[in-house]
């Protein structure tokens, strides 16, 4: 959507006011509503789909593969958006974000870990079927919801290999399997527009025209989490530093609502 | 093309005629030359002329298909052929002409990849043909089809013996070379679809320029069909298909006895004076 | 797989089948009335498509400026799609190819003539695949242009064939399709008439006209199940409007 420069300006002074007026009256740590569905694409070991008001859409499904643990990383995501080719910079740059947060996840990998000599190497394919604003935060909470849903089939045979040479066998059942989020909750990347000296959650396509830039916060267990960075938004308007104090105040805001969001997408 | 040429060759179709004086349902001659080396074919339709070269070399075969050898089809439609085409840009016709080729020649299994495996999952035969094209007239299709199948049967791979672990490959002089295992000929026929139900064999520029839509059959002479495009454009009944299949075939017949003629001809040119070793493949 | 896996003297397939019957249909038409002009998706058994339009619109290229609407038609397969995954680029050759066809038969179908200078961009997302992918885009963008209110003569339809022997197979899934060879048909309204006809593995001619006439009949079921949904959905607008 194209806006007037008189349009943009307005948006923009009624953003920076102290309390920020959003166009949509959302608060500004309110995330908007999204519905998601879990567990329904057949040939997966886990999938989600998440809906949100806007029409935006993305699909994640989760396959794995045994591999040999020396054969490089073990959490390989991809991100594939309708109508955008394989060479676009966008699609890259999220499925690089994604390999960074999902490999900053220690517990994430030990799951993948099958004997001394096997693992599983875990494929997040996401695919965007449409999007209005920036879709990290729906391919976040997308991945999210699939990797809750997540299961991997069960180790019949032994651990420890080092001294047998041995392929891992699994149960055929798949009542058996376990799931891959056991005692901790996978990453979610939140992302952040900071205008003037405000900060706000779950900008919409308008709010990053007039942003100076985008913050993306990781939330994981309860608690802030790397990577924390700035997002490249493409609008470069109104590029120019910030003030530090709003990285305080986006701590704090992701703090007091991240929790809510968690609950919100989960329910 | 002009709009007054336009109206001319379609109104010429609308009463049965072509430019060409042709009939709607025929095609144009073809001929067909071999080159001084083994697997160099050119091909002439019409003012259409392209040149298929088929090589060999060791190679390793795929992992997860040791028992067989590599083939790769190229062509490589470079504005050499005709200024409306672009080097180094693929626009959809052009990608069109290469997956249609692969697919009637690769994908129906005209050549016997099992046949080019020297030591399993170790080394084979990668067998590659290129065509390049000289001069557009249409009907790349048909005629870069009848070009690589022909290279394909003219050319022979060097033998090979294995000695304890290696690889020996004699040179034309130490032993005669061998032919390829051509399974069998596919042949292609393209159809084009004008305005009122017009429906022309073996289009040539003009012609393909006002088309509307086409359709490509690769039958070979034991009637098997190997592929068959056709996208929309003008519906057919499925007695009408038929009989194109069977028109088909009949042309696959002719060019398939013009091929194995012209390669006796070729044959019997190179092994004058030598009591010919290779005189007894030239049966086949 | 053994051949008797396939067809059984009996005369059944593999998943209990016999050969005249297609697989269990599910179609949704306007499934993303928010994010698009037209949206459809079509389940054939296990294989599912997302088709999604947008325009007529403005061209994002000059060269798409005609006297006529362009169809721009774009396949992007999930690589979570199949069962052994696999990742597709997005030029891979197969695609394209699929694509131009899709874009050539729809022209024949959709009315282009009265959106001149303008672009319809349809986007189909291949989310699983088991066997029949071609009919099922095909499905899928036909239900989508006609919730885009696109004017168009008749539903487009298009049904997969095997040929087991002499038998044919209808809407064959993947087992069938790696196995025999098959042929693609698409028709265009409920003619008898085939618009589309792709075939890919060898096959003998006179196997062919049984294929073609199964395969025509499944396409006129096909239409029959579109054209319900389309019903539904309007009568479903219908209702909504009247309150």
């Amino acid at each position: 959507m194209k806006f007037s420069v008189s349009e943009l300006s307005y948006l923009r002074s009624s953003l920076i006011s102290s309390p920020p007026l959003r166009p949509d009256c959302r608060k500004p740590g309110q995330f908007r509503p999204v519905e998601s569905e879990v567990d329904w694409l057949p040939f997966t070991n886990g999938s989600a789909r998440v809906r949100a008001a806007d029409g935006s859409e993305c699909i994640v499904g989760i396959k794995t593969k045994v591999v040999a643990r020396s054969e490089g990383s073990l959490i390989e995501p991809s991100v594939d958006i309708t109508g955008y080719k394989d060479n676009d910079p966008l699609p890259n740059s999220l499925a690089e974000a994604l390999r960074h947060t999902l490999n900053a996840c220690p517990e994430l990998t030990a799951q993948l870990i099958l004997t001394e000599k096997y693992a599983f190497r875990l494929y997040v394919d996401c695919v965007v079927l449409s999007f209005t604003s920036h879709p990290l935060s729906l391919l976040s909470l997308a991945v999210f919801r699939a990797l809750k849903s997540t299961r991997l089939p069960q180790l019949i045979s032994s651990r420890d290999d080092t001294l047998v040479d041995e392929i891992p066998q699994f149960n055929d059942d798949w009542d058996a399997a376990q799931p891959i989020c056991t005692k901790w909750s996978p990453p979610l990347v939140l992302l952040l527009a900071i205008v003037g000296d405000n900060v706000l959650l779950d900008p919409t396509d308008a709010e990053l025209e007039v942003a100076e830039t985008a913050l993306c916060i990781t939330w994981k267990n309860n608690a802030i989490a790397a990577p924390i960075k700035n997002v490249d938004i493409g609008s470069g308007k109104n590029v120019g530093g910030y003030n530090p104090k709003v990285l305080l105040d986006a701590y704090d805001l992701v703090q007091s609502c991240a929790a809510q969001v968690v609950s919100m997408i989960v329910s | 093309m002009s709009s007054i040429e336009q109206a001319f060759v379609q109104s010429l179709l609308e009463d049965q005629k072509r430019v060409s004086g042709r009939r709607l349902n025929e095609a144009r001659k073809l001929e067909l030359a071999f080159g001084g080396s083994y697997g160099h074919v050119e091909v002439k339709m019409g003012r259409t002329r392209l040149v298929a070269q088929v090589s060999s070399q060791v190679a390793k075969p795929r992992d997860d298909r040791p028992f067989e050898g590599l083939f790769l089809i190229t062509t490589d439609v470079s504005s050499m052929a005709s200024p409306r085409f672009e080097n180094g840009r693929q626009t959809v016709d052009e990608l069109m002409v290469t997956r249609l080729i692969e697919k009637a020649i690769r994908r129906s299994n005209a050549l016997d990849l099992e046949s080019l495996c020297i030591v399993a999952g170790q080394s084979c035969w990668m067998v590659r043909a290129d065509v390049h094209y000289l001069e557009y007239d249409g009907g790349f299709i048909d005629a870069s089809c009848i070009a690589v199948i022909a290279a394909l049967l003219h050319f022979r791979r060097p033998d090979t013996s294995i000695d304890g672990s290696r690889t020996i490959v004699h040179t034309l002089d130490e032993r005669p070379p061998v032919p390829l295992s051509v399974l069998h000929v596919p042949i292609c026929v393209s159809w084009s679809f004008f305005d009122n139900d017009i429906i022309v064999v073996d289009a040539d520029e003009a012609e393909q320029d006002l088309r509307i839509g086409s359709m490509t059959i690769t039958i070979n002479k034991d009637r098997d069909i190997c592929q068959f495009t056709k996208a929309g454009k003008i519906p057919l009944s499925s007695q009408q298909i038929i009989e194109c299949c069977e028109q088909a075939h009949g042309r696959a017949r002719e060019i398939t006895d013009l091929i194995h003629e012209k390669l006796k001809q070729d044959f019997e040119k190179r092994n004058r004076g030598n009591m010919g070793f290779d005189l007894a493949e030239n049966d086949r | 797989m053994s051949r008797f896996e396939i067809y059984s003297p009996e005369g059944l397939r593999a998943d209990g089948r016999r050969w005249n019957e297609l697989r269990h249909i599910k179609c949704g038409i306007n499934t993303h009335s928010k994010s698009a002009d037209g949206s459809a998706v079509v389940e054939m058994g296990a294989s599912k498509v997302v088709c999604i339009v947008q325009g007529p619109q403005e061209p994002e290229t000059r060269s798409r400026v005609r006297e006529k609407a362009t169809l721009s038609v774009s396949v992007t397969v999930a690589p979570f799609s199949t069962t052994e995954r696999s990742k597709h680029v997005t030029n891979d050759r197969r695609l394209q190819e699929m694509s131009a066809n899709l874009q050539n038969l729809f022209e024949e179908a959709v009315l282009t003539h009265l959106h001149p200078r303008t672009e319809i961009v349809c986007s189909l997302t291949v989310i699983a695949q088991d066997g029949g992918l071609l009919s099922c885009c095909i499905n899928a963008m036909t239900l989508a242009l006609i919730d885009a209110g696109l004017p168009m003569y008749e539903y487009v339809s298009a049904c997969s064939v095997a040929l087991f022997d002499q038998t044919p197979l209808l809407d064959p899934n993947n087992v069938e399709e790696t196995e025999l060879a098959s042929v693609t048909v698409g028709i265009v309204g409920e003619t008898d008439k085939i618009s589309l006809l792709i075939l890919e593995r060898r096959l003998g001619l006179d196997r062919l006209p049984p294929a073609l006439e199964l395969g025509v009949e499944g396409c006129k079921v096909l239409r029959q199940v579109m054209d319900k949904e389309v019903r539904r959905h309007g009568a479903m607008r219908l209702a909504s409007r009247a309150e």
